[in-house]
């Protein structure tokens, strides 16, 4: 068995300038680690992990992670194309509420699922493989407590079709 | 290696210097630019090895 992975991701992420008309495109992320399988077709990836007891003879817990990332199979890179039957015909232009899965960086965590993000904003843009939302309201509601993320808005968040689990307009 | 918590801790990535004093290695990179990394002083260093890539399995 090999011990030792690299994994290629790709991964949501905001854009805090104003720019009229932002460039996008879906980043190539990888990572080394050791891989162990998540509890929501999640990939966690350790780059540290503990080797021994340690002098006070007390270890972590089976979900302890001392540094890593929690990764959906969704973002890996092979999973690009692979996405909601919706999402491939779009309207810009229209208000619209995603939630979708995130990477999660971990450091001296115990934690065995991705985080559950929901997004409302102006859909401006709909590529292949992402769409682009303006003046972004972004919530972790998983794991709890919900959180702003991040935590001042910014103007525009990228995210992975892949990644999204639902997809729906606002009409109001 | 021995952190300052006492512990032994085994990490794994790219090296991306090797200093007099200490290693930098890199986990994770965004598109190619390294993102997250720990200088390690080499005192601590208990067993170094580097890996063959065929060894690796890749994920994608």
């Amino acid at each position: 068995m090999k011990l030792v992975s690299n994994i290629h991701y790709t991964d949501a992420y905001y854009i805090s300038e104003p720019v009229e008309s932002p460039v996008t495109k879906l980043p190539h992320n990888e990572a080394f680690g050791f891989v162990k399988k998540g509890t929501d077709e999640s990939i966690i990836i350790s780059f540290i992990r503990k080797s021994d007891d340690g002098e006070d003879g007390e270890g972590y817990g089976p979900n302890h992670i001392v540094r890593g990332l929690i990764i959906p199979e969704s973002a890996l890179l092979s999973r690009q194309n692979d996405y909601l039957e919706e999402l491939k015909s779009l309207k810009t232009s229209e208000r619209v509420a995603v939630t979708w899965k995130d990477v999660v960086h971990v450091a001296n965590m115990s934690r065995n699922s991705s985080s559950i993000m929901y997004t409302e904003g102006l859909l401006v843009n709909n590529h292949s493989d992402h769409i682009v939302l303006k003046d972004p309201e972004t919530i972790k509601t998983h794991p709890t407590p919900v959180k702003n993320h991040p935590p001042v808005q910014p103007f525009y968040y990228v995210i992975p079709k892949s990644a999204i689990t639902r997809f729906e307009y606002i009409h109001r | 290696m021995r952190a300052e918590d006492g512990n032994t801790y085994e990490c794994v990535g790219v090296l991306l210097s090797d200093d007099r004093e200490s290693l930098c290695i890199a986990f994770n990179a965004h598109n190619d630019i390294a993102k997250d990394y720990i200088d390690v002083p080499k005192a601590d260093i208990l067993h170094r090895e580097k890996f063959d890539m065929s060894s690796v399995e890749v994920i994608q």
